[in-house]
């Protein structure tokens, strides 16, 4: 049987390194070492660090991108399906997270959140992918808990690469295939990555098989580089990605059809001797549809299409100064515009069609300039200075949309400007060889997304209630402040993180009685208002175990509680979980095992109908062995998830659907 | 060379002009404002004898059943020309054989004609399947001082959605018509809801009716829901109730319609149905 090319990296790329950076630009000076993690920087894909074996994050080498957010230290996902699953930092998602590519700044087409960027990018197509928490990430945009930037992976100059592989995984029976060449001279280098993804309806733990669970897509990327200088270069990106037939079993309809055509150029200088050590000119534009289908749905109420397209595009300029001894300056000023169009057209058995915009023709178009100073007091003090400032501006373009909001009373027909002001400072100190401590506080502000603002009659099956849009919200404000501290030896590392954050005007949507529900069978409409405040505090602890050199052991714990101005608990927010693996090398096998634990959750935000979730506790096993002959690599690899087959569900997984039980994975990949 | 730029000047001049004339004769294009009849039919005509006038009755559309905007042309027999000053008065009847009925009227509200015409409405309660519908236009010419009446045949079809209905009042066996002046176009958004109230007095009388309360309460009625922030119609002026409806959505919506008469319930069963 032949299998289309698998899912799974190259050797030389294979190894995930756990980079604890300011940021991936900086990953590049030899003396970072001494800059204690701000961001999480997980590399996926660097051929320079071949041998550093900690292939923590992406475990199953059938994983997703997904799946490998999931297990980094801040990020929850939000799981409405089997696929495009939301990330979630510290429980703060959807507009109070930036998730950029690249930088770039994509929006998604869905009304309800089907599609988070962050599907679009494959493992095998990603360098890394950078986390930061709270105001660490406001390079990447006006967001107050947090960002996520997935790095794409360049192709390589001089050298030329070929690998193809395959995968299957039991429990979805679910099989990949990718292939991927890298062709290079001195002067330019080409990337071309293809996968392919098709996954059936998943068994849950016991057995029972999860109707709608289903998906099948292809992803295509090409990148190009060509070197004008020894300093400069140009570099192209397309990435095409199509999905079909993605079922979400959590929602009362699928996804029929999913396309993203996303492209960027952009003109890269280095110069480590120049004043401007650093820049980056990029310029780019991404389109997106998303197709929503209900007719495989058995006895529906009454059939409709619901189509949302979005287009943005934008360019930055990103720039590193040396001006000052001991100081390193980036400075990062960008511009980009989006337009989101979704329709919603029902099909009575009598009458006819009844249509409405749900995400009424906004375009919004932002301008931003970051600023960013890290200043090496002496050698054991870091101190380091952001800030940002956007204006957005944002309107409803059609007046068809500007008629439908006018029913709630709101005037749409000007422009809503907003500028946002956010800024951060940390402060690093080496208390000795082995032990530093960080602190840092910062404010931000980001405005209310394009749901929030113009979204009508937007149906959320998680509390079952329609939201409207509320063009009049006021901006939500974070103060937020982290302590920090890590102790490292030869052998161990630990580090515990505790934050607070205090959000002012936090945005939710507050039911109103007296609306009646668009929706067949929601309970009522809320609409989007802002709360007083909410609080966000949480811990987070991890532990790397090095005693010898062929085993590693590595557990990571985060907990965070949310709470709104009368301190009843927030939705979505996760309990206390832990992760521990503990990984075996001999030779060419490497075996690892790991235990997944979440508590329960009865913290729970009772008016919208939350529900508790019972603890759990998972088993995996995984193994990989890795041949070579001469130039061929072969490296076969397998596990089994859920061991003991339980039959469970995250708290931050929608409609009580239990997750895959025991999954048997195997996956081969040849390069060379 | 040269000959060839100014072949293609005078070609692009051409173009142009072309594509002008073309606009110009866009039949959406507003034809000359000032013509009174235009984007009118006319109904019907008639001679006002006595005053020596000939009566001419215009409408945007066909008579229907239901509450209709008309407009009296006034027109000296000698001259030929418009009569803008002079009183009307109108007299809707049907006669069905066994028996006639007037119909609720509203005469020009002044003698000073608009843009030459009469504005009056009219509301025909039923079709001209059961009768022959006529209206009779009593004319005083205040120029030449004469009066005079004109007998004018016309012929109402049937509305469908329903944009008249009748009930017998709950409280007081009062016989009500409700007129519902459906503007030219909805839209979703807010609209304006506007409807007339008249009481019919034995058969020849329907005066109007100022003091009833009514709740508009759209819904669609293939998905159940409505719509928030409607305002209820409250009357103005002449019968007449104003206020505002909302729709969310395109499709099939029904305006239900709940009357009280100080604080009892007069009709809660009754409903517009409209479409866009």
């Amino acid at each position: 049987m032949f299998c289309l090319p698998s899912l799974l990296i190259k050797n030389t790329m294979k190894y995930i390194i756990i980079c604890f950076l300011f940021e991936v630009v900086i990953a590049q000076q030899p003396d970072t070492a001494k800059i204690y993690p701000l961001n999480e920087v997980i590399v996926i894909r660097n051929s320079e660090h071949r041998d550093t074996t900690i292939d923590f994050y992406k475990a199953n080498t059938s994983a997703t991108t997904e799946e490998i957010l999931s297990r980094s230290g801040s990020v929850q996902m939000i799981r409405r399906g089997n696929y495009g699953l939301e990330p979630s930092i510290r429980g703060f998602s959807a507009g109070q997270v930036s998730l950029t590519i690249d930088g770039m700044h994509i929006h998604g087409a869905c009304t309800d959140k089907m599609d988070p960027i962050t599907i679009y990018v494959e493992p095998q197509n990603l360098y890394s992918i950078d986390i930061a928490t709270g105001t660490n990430g406001l390079v990447f945009g006006s967001s107050l808990g947090g960002a996520v930037n997935v790095q794409l992976a360049e192709p390589m100059f001089s050298e030329t690469k070929v690998s193809a592989g395959s995968g299957y995984q039991s429990s979805a029976k679910a099989y990949n295939g990718n292939i991927s060449v890298n062709t290079g001279t001195s002067q330019y280098a080409l990337l071309i990555n293809g996968v392919y993804r098709k996954s059936n309806n998943y068994n849950a733990g016991n057995g029972a098989t999860i109707p709608f669970s289903y998906y099948e897509k292809t992803n295509l990327s090409l990148a190009g580089r060509y070197q004008l200088s020894e300093n400069d270069e140009l570099k192209s990106d397309m990435l095409f990605d199509d999905g079909w037939n993605i079922g979400y079993p959590a929602l009362t309809m699928d996804v029929g059809y999913a396309k993203a055509r996303i492209y960027s150029l952009s003109y890269n200088f280095t110069n480590n001797d120049n004043i401007l050590s650093q820049c980056e000119v990029k310029a780019y534009r991404n389109d997106i549809t998303h197709f929503m289908d209900d007719t495989h749905r058995p006895s529906i109420p009454m059939h409709m299409d619901m189509p949302g397209w979005s287009t943005t595009y934008g360019s930055y300029i990103n720039t590193q100064f040396d001006f000052l001894d001991n100081h390193l300056t980036q400075l990062r000023a960008e511009f980009y515009r989006t337009f989101v169009r979704a329709e919603m057209t029902m099909y009575p058995p009598i009458g006819l069609p009844m249509f409405m915009l749900t995400l009424p023709d906004a375009r919004r178009i932002s301008g931003a300039i970051f600023v960013k100073d890290e200043w090496d007091i002496s050698n054991d003090i870091n101190a380091s200075f952001n800030g940002r400032l956007e204006n957005t501006n944002s309107l409803v373009t059609s007046e068809f949309g500007r008629q439908q909001l006018s029913v709630f009373g709101y005037h749409t027909e000007n422009a809503i400007n907003t500028l946002l002001k956010s800024g951060t400072m940390n402060l690093t100190n080496r208390f000795s060889e082995n032990i530093n401590a960080i602190f840092s506080v910062g404010y931000a502000e980001r405005m209310p997304t394009i749901n929030e603002s113009y979204g009508f009659y937007l149906y959320n099956r998680f509390d079952g209630f329609d939201y409207v849009g509320n063009p009049e919200l006021q901006n939500e404000q974070s103060l937020q402040s982290e302590i920090s501290g890590r102790f490292q030896t030869e052998f161990m590392q630990i580090k515990g993180t505790c934050f607070f954050n205090r959000i002012n005007n936090f945005i939710i949507g507050a039911k109103d009685g007296t609306l009646s529900a668009m929706t067949i069978g929601a309970h009522g409409v809320k609409l989007f208002n802002n709360l007083p405040f909410a609080t966000m505090r949480g811990l987070e602890f991890s532990l790397i175990l090095h005693p010898q050199d062929n085993l590693e052991i590595i557990s990571t714990t985060k907990y965070v509680q949310g709470t709104d101005n009368d301190s009843k608990p927030l939705q979505l927010i996760p309990p206390l979980k832990n992760l521990t693996s503990v990984r075996y090398r001999f030779e060419n096998i490497t075996v690892q095992s790991e235990l997944e634990y979440a508590s329960s959750q009865n913290s729970i935000r009772t008016s919208v109908g939350e529900q508790p979730t019972a603890s759990y506790l998972l088993a995996h096993i995984r193994a990989s062995y890795i041949l070579l002959i001469e130039n061929l690599q072969i490296s076969l690899n397998g596990g089994v998830e859920n061991l003991f087959d339980a039959n469970y569900r995250d708290h931050l997984d929608w409609g009580n659907i239990p997750r895959p039980g025991r999954n048997v994975y195997i996956s081969t990949l040849l390069s060379f | 060379m040269l000959l060839q730029k100014k072949v293609f000047a005078i070609l692009f001049f051409a173009l142009i002009v072309f594509s002008g004339c073309k606009k110009e004769d866009n039949p959406l294009a507003p034809v000359n404002p000032t013509d009174p009849f235009a984007g009118l039919t006319k109904i019907a005509e008639g001679y006002a004898a006595g005053a020596a006038t000939k009566v001419q009755l215009w409408s945007k559309t066909a008579l229907f059943t239901g509450y209709n905007n008309v407009f009296i042309a006034v027109l000296d027999s000698a001259k030929g020309t418009l009569v803008t000053d002079a009183h009307i008065h109108l007299d809707p009847m049907m006669d069905m054989g066994m028996m006639k009925h007037s119909a609720p009227y509203e005469n020009p509200t002044s003698t000073i004609a608009v843009n030459s015409l009469f504005p009056c409405q009219i509301v025909f309660l039923m079709a001209s399947m059961g009768g022959s519908w006529t209206v009779d236009v009593e004319v005083h010419n205040h120029t030449s001082n004469l009066e005079g009446i004109a007998t004018l045949p016309v012929t109402v079809a049937d509305k469908t959605p329903a944009i008249l209905k009748s009930t017998v009042a709950k409280n007081d066996s009062a016989k009500l018509f409700i007129s519902y002046l459906r503007p030219s176009s909805l839209k979703v958004g807010i609209n304006d809801f506007e409807i007339a109230i008249h009481k019919s007095m034995a058969m020849m009388s329907f005066p109007f009716d100022s003091t009833y309360t009514v709740v508009i309460t759209p819904e669609m009625p293939s998905m159940g829901h409505g719509s928030p922030n409607n305002v209820n119609p409250t009357h103005t002026a002449n019968g007449h109730y104003k206020g505002k409806v909302n729709f969310t959505m395109t499709g099939d919506w029904r305006i239900n319609l709940d009357i009280y008469k100080n604080g009892a319930v007069v009709d809660t069963t009754m409903y517009f149905d409209v479409t866009l």
